[in-house]
């Protein structure tokens, strides 16, 4: 998000659980940013649907956004939701359901403005289920059909949709959760992001090369697959 | 938040342990890990020796939020994690930098409180804690407090350059300097040893920056040769980021131990010395060139291969003169180490902290591989500069022993009555501290 402020004067509204979190957010985005940045915080809750309709009405109450990101989720470990009902129902949820609902919500009032760029945090997990993480991917795909359709659906309206598939990155959520391999560094992936929402892209993969990656490993036959410790 | 086994070492890649690390992304994780004992606080690794390491690692190099910024006064109040590139980054452009830079942009502002760094402007503007309004601090017990110089004096100067071993340095309040351009008039004087260079050092004290590169392997009365390196900020010019922030290449391999041989060095020690033909020059150059220029190769620590280096920096008072110098450069280019260049900078008057390096006198840092003739070498520079009342700097140290600390520091005991008033004996620990006979 620090991309977009350093650019031109851009008023943020941030959604989410913890105040103290967006309040930091808040005041890193408008420290950082040119003159004339500003934010304003909305918390709200995320755990079923009613909830998630007042978060997002409320949010819009902060004026209609030109740019709605929808990001938010958590990486589960396969092995707990594999063995938990209940983690396995929060991991689709949170990470699939509730996203899609904001999406949908989002696009039913920017319509009315016959404006506005609606991005979706999906993955490149979405693109195939692999035994490591197919709960989170399974969501991340729900995601990535919805956009596909939701995009197919703003034909016309003035509405864009976009997916970012972002590559394993360096953040918060995948540094402890024993991701193995490199990880992109956030600036170059929100540098990718901020260019391919800009195009109106609707499938963004950051860093790029995760779109060859991901094409090879969709192709690949079964039997071979099969023997990929991945 | 989970720890992860990993193998980590300072910038000079010796020693190198297997610690704990810990990114605690919130307050109350900070505080649940300080609770479980002895803990070791790490920023971006920049430090050269064992300062940053220990067996329960605590990493706050992902702390990069930044607070506010008054575009009046210039106080910028960040998150300890942020680095001095982050603050050329958003600041710069406006106008503002920070007042006190070390060579290198990657270091945290909390590492840079924690070792209290120092730039090539220390004989004018001092160094870095000297720009810091207020901070805070997180304390053995997990209670949060406020520090600055009036609130809370003692634990202020116990802090600032106190190598993290007080508590966990959260934010930061700096005041930064409004310039009015982001390039540096440099001017260059080609200098033919030691005297020469002290001499020149002394008569452009009025440059706001100085520094000496060295050519320590020159012998006999090209002893001490150098190049005087001049800076003022420029009057005009603008202030293009693109000017002061490049993304640095870097090398994708460990090189073997050996490519820093001597005759290597000593060639390429002449060919610098020598590709200045002119006594002087001058340019206006770029804020990183100036100031960073080894930042533009992004892991130039790999260079000295797979056994690391280590870098000895020492700083000997004005009153003993150039003698010290001229004795210590002797030792080195007489060593069988192959040691290139060498920093030479006059620093102005010591602060109030009780661990803050710098005092009134000229400092030589040194780089050279981590061999046992380098570490014989360290010692022999230890006596000189104990016998004329010097002292070596903790951020480069990973070798001292615990008489030459006493004796380079003589404040440690009030240091350690501070950390006992204040909860952080036992708590805040790292090899460092432990070698050196802290508690």
């Amino acid at each position: 998000m620090r991309r977009w402020c350093t650019e031109e004067p851009t008023h943020f509204v941030l959604v989410g659980r913890r105040e103290d979190t967006l309040r930091a957010i808040s005041e890193d985005l408008v420290t950082r940013g040119c003159d004339g940045t500003e934010a304003s915080i909305h918390v709200g809750a995320f755990r079923d649907s009613e909830e998630v309709a007042a978060t997002v009405a409320g949010a819009l109450e902060h004026g209609r956004p030109d740019i709605a990101l929808v990001a938010f989720g958590s990486l589960p470990e396969q092995a707990v939701v594999s063995a938990t009902a209940s983690a396995l129902t929060e991991a689709l949820e949170v990470n699939g359901v509730w996203p899609a609902l904001c999406a949908q919500l989002l696009f039913n009032a920017l319509r009315e403005e016959g404006a506005g760029r609606i991005v979706l945090l999906g993955s490149v997990a979405g693109d195939r289920g692999r035994r490591s993480n197919y709960a989170y991917g399974a969501a991340k795909s729900l995601l990535a059909t919805f956009a596909a359709g939701l995009a197919h659906a703003a034909v016309g309206t003035g509405v864009s949709v976009s997916l970012v598939k972002p590559g394993p990155t360096d953040t918060p959520m995948t540094r402890g959760a024993g991701t193995r391999g490199r990880l992109a560094a956030p600036d170059d992936v929100a540098r990718t992001i901020v260019a391919g929402v800009a195009r109106k892209q609707p499938v963004i993969y950051a860093p790029p090369r995760w779109r060859v990656i991901m094409a090879i490993i969709r192709a690949l036959p079964g039997p071979l697959f099969d023997r990929l410790d991945i | 938040m989970s720890p992860r086994s990993v193998a980590l070492s300072g910038w000079g890649r010796w020693p190198q342990v297997e610690a704990e690390l810990t990114e605690a992304t919130t307050l109350d994780g900070i505080r649940g890990l300080v609770g479980l004992g002895a803990v070791s606080v790490r920023g971006a690794g920049r430090s050269y020796g064992d300062s940053s390491l220990g067996t329960r690692v605590l990493d706050m190099a992902h702390h990069t939020r930044m607070r506010s910024f008054d575009r009046d006064s210039g106080v910028a109040v960040v998150d300890a994690g942020a680095t001095i590139e982050d603050l050329l980054r958003v600041f710069a452009p406006r106008g503002w930098l920070p007042a006190v830079t070390p060579g290198t942009r990657f270091v945290t502002v909390g590492g840079a409180l924690a070792s209290d760094v120092h730039g090539k402007n220390h004989h004018a503007a001092g160094s870095f804690s000297d720009h810091v309004l207020w901070f805070e601090l997180l304390l053995g017990d997990g209670e949060v407090v406020r520090v600055s110089r009036e609130s809370l004096p003692e634990l202020f100067h116990a802090t600032a350059g106190g190598m993290g071993l007080t508590g966990v340095i959260l934010s930061v309040a700096l005041q930064l300097i409004p310039v009015r351009s982001g390039r540096i008039l440099q001017r260059s004087l080609k200098l033919p040893g030691i005297d020469a260079t002290v001499a020149a050092i002394e008569t452009n004290a009025n440059w706001t920056y100085s520094a000496a590169w060295i050519d320590c392997q020159a012998r006999g009365r090209s002893l001490g040769r150098s190049l005087l390196l001049l800076g003022e900020h420029d009057t005009d010019g603008g202030h293009d980021p693109a000017v002061n922030v490049r993304r640095p290449v870097a090398i994708p391999f460990v090189p073997p131990s050996g490519t820093l041989a001597r005759p290597v060095v000593s060639a390429f020690n002449t060919l610098y010395h020598g590709r200045q033909r002119a006594v002087e020059r001058t340019a206006l150059v770029s804020y990183t060139s100036f100031f960073h220029p080894l930042d533009a190769i992004a892991n130039w620590n790999l260079l000295y291969g797979k056994r690391g280096f280590l870098q000895y920096q020492f700083v000997t008072p004005a009153q003993a003169g150039a003698d010290p110098l001229r004795r210590a450069l002797a030792l080195i280019s007489q060593a069988p180490v192959p040691a290139p260049l060498a920093v030479l900078k006059a620093f102005g008057e010591a602060n109030s902290n009780l661990l803050s390096f710098p005092l009134r006198g000229y400092t030589l840092a040194v780089d050279m591989p981590a061999t046992a003739a380098a570490l014989e070498l360290c010692e022999r520079l230890d006596r000189l500069v104990l016998d004329c009342g010097g002292r070596i700097y903790l951020s480069k140290d990973a070798r001292m022993s615990p008489e030459t600390f006493r004796a380079c520091y003589p404040r440690w005991q009030e240091f350690e009555e501070i950390r006992a008033r204040h909860g952080a004996t036992g708590k805040f620990s790292t090899l460092q501290s432990t070698r050196l006979g802290l508690t």
